[in-house]
């Protein structure tokens, strides 16, 4: 179980705006099949390569650019 | 899919093989029989393999996310479809079967559970239903009793009540074709045909209620975008598949149609119903491309 404040969980809690329940199990799958970690493992310096990574697999479930762009712009607030 | 391609099949051949005798009410000449067995078979072809599809790619969606927070009410709903599914098979089969036992001693223990078996069915589709949708609630914390639910449902109570009154009061037809209604007392047709039916179509429209209210109040923007497609779907299969239950209810027992009608309509139905689950199926893909994106 992850801890609530951890970088996953505030990565999980922004996904979920998006794309719900199935937030968690997108973030776990980006993190492991990326990154080759556990989800819990994440970390600052494996934030961009995730971005990166998030964004073409969302911008593969949707046309719309504004979504994904938000959704990168939320994510980039956790970097700094 | 296979299952249902050989119930068509199994449909098929007992249709043009069907018995003279069943062709005593309507006075058909041989061709036009023919056309009017395929006019029927063809459309039920894509009719359930439609239906079959949406119904099996939901269940594959339920299953990819079998262990998540909605996993449970998402298999319930999933199960429901293909108990949905399953109905409009067995109404239609268990019709052309019985034909070719007329003459049998237990036929009219035959026609009973015919009469019988596809409210069953709806029952147990219809609470599978009502159960993941139930399930869908307490995940997202909503309430179904607002003031839209209380409305829906007392238009559905005037509806059961005059359903109820209808058949109470209803003259048994004098048709060639043999019923549940010649053979039972008509009070005890009403405990188990008519009241499982309403409690059937009354468990479909508070799925129907809870499901888009789930779609309205879950978080994730493209989430409830891909569940809208859901919502219409199964909205359709609920109410459609209600209004072709209630056809062949009072068509069987209230009812002295014409061929055509009859066929029009429990065929439109049938249509109306199948394009639910292209809806379901568009959806169940969006979801699906939701938790396997790669």
């Amino acid at each position: 179980m992850i801890k609530n404040g951890t970088l996953y969980s505030q990565v999980t809690s922004i996904t979920e705006e998006y794309l719900g329940p199935a937030a968690e199990r997108f973030v776990s799958r980006q993190i492991s099949f990326h990154l080759g970690k556990q989800p819990q493992e994440l970390t600052s310096a494996d934030l961009p390569k995730f971005i990166e990574w998030s964004r073409v697999t969302l911008g593969l479930l949707t046309e719309d650019p504004d979504i994904v762009n938000e959704y990168v712009r939320k994510l980039n607030e956790l970097v700094r | 899919m296979w299952i249902v391609i050989g119930c068509w099949l199994v449909y098929t051949v007992l249709s043009l093989h069907a018995p003279a005798t069943t062709n005593a009410r309507f006075q058909l000449s041989s061709t036009w029989l023919l056309v009017l067995r395929l006019t029927i078979i063809v459309p039920l072809f894509y009719i359930w393999t439609t239906a079959a599809r949406g119904a099996t790619t939901f269940k594959t969606y339920a299953m990819l996310v079998k262990d998540g927070r909605e996993g449970r009410a998402f298999n319930d709903i999933a199960n429901g479809l293909l108990w949905t599914v399953a109905y409009v098979i067995a109404l239609s089969l268990s019709g052309s079967m019985i034909q070719f036992f007329q003459h049998w001693q237990y036929y009219d223990a035959l026609v009973v559970i015919r009469d019988h078996l596809p409210i069953m069915i709806a029952l147990v589709g219809f609470f599978l239903l009502y159960r993941g949708s139930d399930r869908l609630r307490n995940a997202a914390e909503f309430t179904t009793w607002t003031s839209g639910t209380f409305g829906l449902l007392a238009g559905y109570a005037a509806f059961s009540i005059a359903l109820v009154l209808g058949f109470s009061q209803a003259t048994p037809l004098q048709s060639s074709a043999q019923s549940s209604m010649t053979i039972l007392p008509r009070t005890l047709l009403l405990y188990t045909q008519i009241l499982p039916y309403i409690a059937a179509w009354f468990m479909g429209i508070l799925a129907g209620v809870n499901i888009a209210k789930y779609a309205k109040n879950v978080k994730g923007v493209l989430y409830r975008r891909a569940l809208q497609n859901v919502v219409y779907g199964i909205w359709g299969v609920v109410i459609f598949s209600a209004f072709l239950q209630a056809l062949a209810l009072v068509s069987r027992y209230l009812l002295n149609w014409q061929l055509a009608e009859i066929v029009l309509l429990l065929y439109g139905l049938m249509l109306l119903y199948s394009i639910g689950f292209i809806f379901i199926s568009k959806g169940a893909k969006y979801l699906t491309k939701i938790e396997v994106p790669e």
